[in-house]
């Protein structure tokens, strides 16, 4: 490589080297795109399917019930999408009440209207003196439900709706709560108005059932008496799993095959390229032989094996990640659910389908310079 | 005489484990003289001819280019004297099936840092010297076996090497074939080409130069 001329000369065979070994430089390509497509079609349907299905179970008709988060405080994390303004008055509620004490949110939407509940939370929270409880002092930010806060005041308080947007999801939260036992009442006792059920479905809002992670079960099999005391049965009770988790074990479920057959594709890319490539030498034997003979130097033979391996196996990377990708895009497409279409991942499985024709030509480039001109050329080889 | 172009002296080849397939020959090959080497097979002869064309090294003696010893020079340096001043003719023509005659011829000059019209031109010139320049766009599947050998002999002489080394030209060929193509070689050689020929045909053997006979590694004749 001397010159531009000689550089020109090489990229010249190169060329002419693959269009006249086609079948092998389309099975290399072919091979290495349906590799590298299976990667990223699968890697991305992984996703969008997986957060399909948790969506699907998660927004299923029914009931949700699900473990309430530690100690009656509400993690920020779970409702940080919460939309204070889309709050509003659920029928079989007292009342919707907004308490505020600095930054800390209360809802309190089932404080007695007539009594001073909600002026006594505020008074109390605001004077430090909500100690002596199981539940965390409020921290800046937070958003705490008021039957946690009822229930604190000893009173005795139906289940307790309020309804939050999601992710922009309506739904309806009924916070069953542990009834004081020292008042009486069974602790398996859950209370909640029936017309919370009948307005969820008219309005066609998920309701989702917070309880003690140690009631779930309790409370998902009274819940339907509860909320449907003529015709239980029709009350559905989905899953004691939050919908995150839901999606998590979704996730992990698909992801374990999947992921196995995203893997598979970027080994069909490693065995497509590197095998065609590496056998190319003994089949091409006479050839090398001769352009040795003609005074074509090892390191010039070299660097056009691996070119030759590099841009096809170049090309069948791009081709892959375009054509996987638009796999991906199109069953998304047809199912409905969301893409997530990578350019990340894109790049890296032509990376690696590079990395790929690289190591193989590499392994085919040293092959081939060490073809002894003498037997390559020495007729009936 | 003028002094040789190419020439071996005392040259000798033993493989690892210890068989002698050279022992000390001596030829030399002159401006427009064709050296015919004779033998029985297994003789000796194309090993000589590698030693040569530098494809192999001798384990003894030397190789002299224009009186510069060349058998010890680097793998790199081989290629460039090869690509300068060898051309090489086999019975297997390895022509690249797909390309056309032309393409066949101009592929002797690559990495010649020529412009491709140059190429073009020489790769002409080269087929009409072997006759074949009507067929210069034929596709190499589409010719016969004579007319493929004539091609590799125009890829050899399209860069004007100083010697023409050939390994049985015309094995592969019919008579008539082997006689068109041995009828080219000599035609190389009066016009200037030093060309050492190993054969086993009488005919190329009596066009040719000079004749040397090898068996079992050495020079009978």
């Amino acid at each position: 490589m001397n010159s531009l001329a000689d550089v020109r000369d090489l990229l010249f065979e190169t060329t002419s080297a693959l269009v006249l070994h086609w079948r092998r430089t389309v099975f290399v390509i072919g091979g290495s795109a349906i590799g590298v497509a299976l990667f990223v079609a699968l890697n991305g349907l992984n996703a969008a399917g997986s957060s399909a299905i948790a969506d699907g179970l998660a927004s299923a008709e029914g009931v949700l019930v699900t473990a309430r988060p530690a100690a009656g405080v509400i993690d920020n994390e779970l409702f940080e999408q919460l939309d204070l303004a889309s709050l509003a008055h659920v029928p079989g509620a007292q009342s919707t009440q907004l308490v505020t004490v600095g930054s800390t949110v209360l809802i309190s939407d089932a404080l007695p209207e007539s009594g001073s509940s909600a002026h006594e939370a505020q008074v109390l929270t605001s004077e430090r003196d909500f100690t002596g409880t199981r539940h965390a002092w409020p921290q800046s930010g937070e958003v705490i439900l008021s039957s946690s806060l009822a229930n604190h005041l000893g009173a005795i308080e139906p289940a307790l709706p309020f309804m939050i947007l999601v992710d922009g999801t309506p739904m309806i939260v009924i916070d069953v709560m542990p009834l004081p036992e020292t008042l009486g009442v069974s602790p398996d006792a859950i209370v909640a108005s029936p017309d919370i059920l009948q307005h969820a479905q008219v309005q066609g809002y998920r309701v989702t059932a917070l309880a003690e992670s140690d009631r779930v079960q309790d409370v998902a099999q009274a819940l339907p008496l509860v909320l449907s005391p003529a015709q239980p049965e029709r009350v559905a009770i989905l899953t004691s799993l939050p919908s995150e988790k839901v999606r998590a074990v979704v996730s992990d479920q698909t992801a374990s095959w999947m992921n196995s057959a995203a893997w598979l594709g970027l080994v069909v890319a490693a065995g497509s390229v590197t095998l065609p490539v590496i056998m190319a030498v003994a089949e091409r034997k006479p050839e090398i032989g001769l352009r040795r003979a003609m005074g074509f130097a090892g390191i010039t033979i070299t660097i056009q094996f691996t070119l030759e391996a590099f841009i096809s196996a170049m090309a069948g990377g791009i081709l892959g990640a375009g054509v996987g990708s638009l796999v991906q895009v199109a069953v998304c497409t047809i199912n409905g659910w969301q893409t997530y279409v990578d350019p990340g991942l894109g790049i890296a499985s032509i990376g690696a389908a590079v990395t790929f024709g690289i190591i193989a030509g590499s392994i085919s480039a040293v092959l081939a310079a060490r073809v002894s001109p003498v037997e390559a050329l020495r007729p009936g080889i | 005489m003028s002094s040789p172009i190419l020439s071996a002296h005392d040259v000798s080849k033993r493989t690892a484990s210890g068989i002698t397939l050279l022992d000390r020959v001596t030829v030399d090959v002159h401006q427009g003289e064709m050296v015919a080497v004779v033998g029985p097979s297994g003789a000796g002869k194309s090993t000589l001819l590698s030693i040569l064309g530098l494809l192999d090294r001798p384990s003894d003696g030397e190789v002299l280019l224009h009186g510069s010893r060349i058998d010890n020079v680097s793998g790199r340096r081989a290629s460039e004297i090869r690509r300068r001043h060898v051309g090489f003719l086999f019975q297997s023509v390895h022509l690249l099936l797909g390309l056309t005659a032309l393409e066949n011829t101009m592929m002797g000059l690559a990495y010649s840092g020529m412009k491709r019209s140059e190429r073009e031109r020489r790769a002409h010139q080269a087929l009409d010297r072997v006759s074949l320049l009507r067929l210069a766009q034929r596709r190499a599947n589409d010719l016969s076996g004579g007319e493929r050998q004539r091609v590799a002999l125009a890829r050899a002489i399209v860069r004007e090497p100083a010697v023409l080394l050939c390994d049985e030209p015309t094995g592969s060929l019919d008579p008539d074939n082997g006689r068109k193509v041995a009828e080219l070689l000599q035609a190389e050689s009066a016009a200037g080409t030093a060309i050492l020929v190993v054969t086993h045909s009488a005919d190329l053997a009596d066009r040719s130069t000079r004749v040397v006979e090898i068996s079992a590694g050495r020079t009978v004749r």
